[in-house]
C-alpha cells in the first residue's frame, strides 16, 4: 500500500469527488428510446474504377475553347430534345457528384462548391436528418426524404470542397456514422464519418 | 430469483434482470440504467469535466452494454462489465474532445448537504479540486479516480482498464503528487 492510499488531504479531495451526480431527468427515456433505434443496413459502397479517379488537364486555345463551348451548348440543346421520359426513381443507392457553381478564373478551388448525395438506408425509421460542420449540426438544416418503401432515405447537400464531418440522425435520438464512408473521431465519444469533396489528391 | 414475467423488480439481482432482457423484456434494461446510471455518472463527468459530454458518453455505453449482452460472460457482475463500457467510452471521448475547452460542474451543489456552514467557500474549493483534477494527464485522471473516488483495488482497476497493476500505482502516486501541487498552489 502506498503512502497516498491513507493521506488525509487526499482523503479529503475524494470525499468531495464521491458526491453523486444527478443526470438529466429524460437520461432513462433516451437510453431506451436508443434500444428501440431501427437497425442500420450498410449500403454496399459505391465501386469506382481506377480511370474515374484519375485527374485530366485539358489544354485549349481560346478560340478552340469557344469552339468547344458551341459544340457543348448544341450536344446539350439536342439531348434535351431527345430525351426520354424517366420510370425509375430519380436517385441511384449510391453518391452522386455534380460541380454547381464555380468561382472566377482562375478557379479559387475553396469557392467551388459540389453537390453530394447522401444516402442511409433504414427501414424503420420514420425521420432521418444529415447533420454536419456544413450546417452547423443542425438536424433540422439536413432533413433527409425517404426515397424508397424499403427505407432508402436520401438527401443532396451543396458541400464546399474539402473535408467535411457529419453522422446522421434517425428518430431525433440515434446518431449514426455513415456506414459507407470513412470515419473518424467526433468530440462526443461516436464516430464522424467524414466525405471529403474534390479535387482529388491520390 | 424472480421466475415470473411482468415488471421487473427493483430488487432482482443483475443476473436476473440480464436473463429477462436476454429473453426479450427490453423493458427489464430500465432496471439497470436506473440502478447505475448514477454512479457511473460521477464517474463520466468527473473524467470528462462536461456534464453533456458525459451523458452522451454514458448513453453509448449503456447502449453499446444492450446490443452487446450476449457477451456479458458473468451477468452476475453485470456492473463491472458496464463498468468497464463506460470507461473505455470515456476514454475515447477525452481523447477527441481534448482540444475543447472543458467546463465545470457546478449544478451538482444541489446534491450537496444544504446545512453547509461556507456554501460560498465549499464551492470555491469544490471548482479548483475539478479544475485541478482536469489538469492531470487523462491516465493519471482515471487512475486517480478509480482507485480514490469509485474506491477500487488496484486488482479491479487492472482488470477493467488492462493496465498492470504497478503501472496503475504509478500513475496513482503521480495524480496525488500533482493534485497536491495544484491545491497547495490554490491555498497559498
Amino acid at each position: 500500500m502506498s503512502d497516498w492510499d491513507n493521506d488525509p488531504f487526499i482523503e479529503r479531495v475524494a470525499n468531495e469527488l464521491r458526491h453523486p451526480i444527478r443526470v438529466d431527468s429524460r437520461f432513462d427515456d433516451r437510453v431506451m428510446a436508443a434500444l428501440e433505434a431501427p437497425t442500420v443496413i450498410p449500403l454496399r459502397p459505391i465501386a469506382r474504377t481506377a480511370w474515374l479517379r484519375r485527374r485530366w488537364t485539358i489544354s485549349v486555345s481560346p478560340m478552340g475553347g469557344l469552339a468547344a463551348a458551341a459544340a457543348i451548348g448544341a450536344i446539350a440543346i439536342l439531348g434535351m430534345q431527345l430525351r426520354t421520359p424517366v420510370t425509375e426513381p430519380p436517385l441511384a443507392r449510391t453518391q452522386g457528384t455534380s460541380l454547381v457553381a464555380v468561382a472566377n478564373s482562375p478557379i479559387d478551388v475553396e469557392n467551388v462548391v459540389i453537390e453530394r448525395q447522401l444516402t442511409l438506408l433504414a427501414p424503420n425509421a420514420t425521420k432521418v436528418a444529415v447533420v454536419g460542420d456544413f450546417n452547423d449540426w443542425d438536424a433540422t438544416r439536413g432533413s433527409m426524404q425517404r426515397l424508397t418503401a424499403d427505407g432508402l432515405w436520401s438527401v443532396t447537400l451543396p458541400l464546399r470542397v474539402g473535408r467535411h464531418e457529419y453522422q446522421f440522425v434517425v428518430d431525433d435520438t440515434l446518431r449514426l456514422p455513415d456506414p459507407t464512408m470513412p470515419q473518424a473521431s467526433s468530440d462526443f465519444g461516436s464516430a464522424n464519418s467524414v466525405i471529403t469533396v474534390g479535387p482529388r489528391h491520390d | 430469483m424472480t421466475a415470473k414475467r411482468g415488471l421487473p423488480i427493483q430488487d432482482d439481482s443483475d443476473a436476473t434482470i440480464v436473463a429477462r432482457v436476454r429473453d426479450g423484456d427490453t423493458n427489464a434494461y430500465a432496471i439497470l440504467v436506473a440502478r447505475y446510471r448514477t454512479q457511473f455518472a460521477r464517474y463520466a463527468v468527473r473524467m470528462l469535466g462536461s456534464r453533456e459530454d458525459a451523458e452522451e458518453a454514458l448513453q453509448d455505453a449503456f447502449v453499446r452494454a444492450y446490443r452487446s449482452l450476449a457477451k456479458c460472460d458473468d451477468p452476475e457482475r453485470f456492473g463491472s462489465w458496464l463498468f468497464r463500457i463506460v470507461a473505455n467510452r470515456c476514454r475515447t471521448a477525452g481523447t477527441r474532445r481534448g482540444r475543447r475547452e472543458r467546463t465545470f460542474v457546478r449544478d451538482e451543489v444541489a446534491l450537496h448537504d444544504a446545512s453547509e456552514e461556507h456554501p460560498a467557500e465549499q464551492d470555491a474549493w469544490r471548482e479548483e479540486i475539478h479544475r485541478a483534477l482536469q489538469a492531470l494527464d487523462a491516465d493519471q485522471r482515471e487512475a486517480f479516480l478509480l482507485k480514490h473516488v469509485e474506491e477500487l483495488g488496484y486488482e479491479e482497476m487492472a482488470e477493467l482498464t488492462g493496465v498492470g497493476v504497478s503501472a496503475l500505482k504509478m500513475r496513482v502516486k503521480r495524480a496525488c503528487e500533482r493534485m497536491r501541487v495544484l491545491l497547495h498552489e490554490v491555498q497559498r
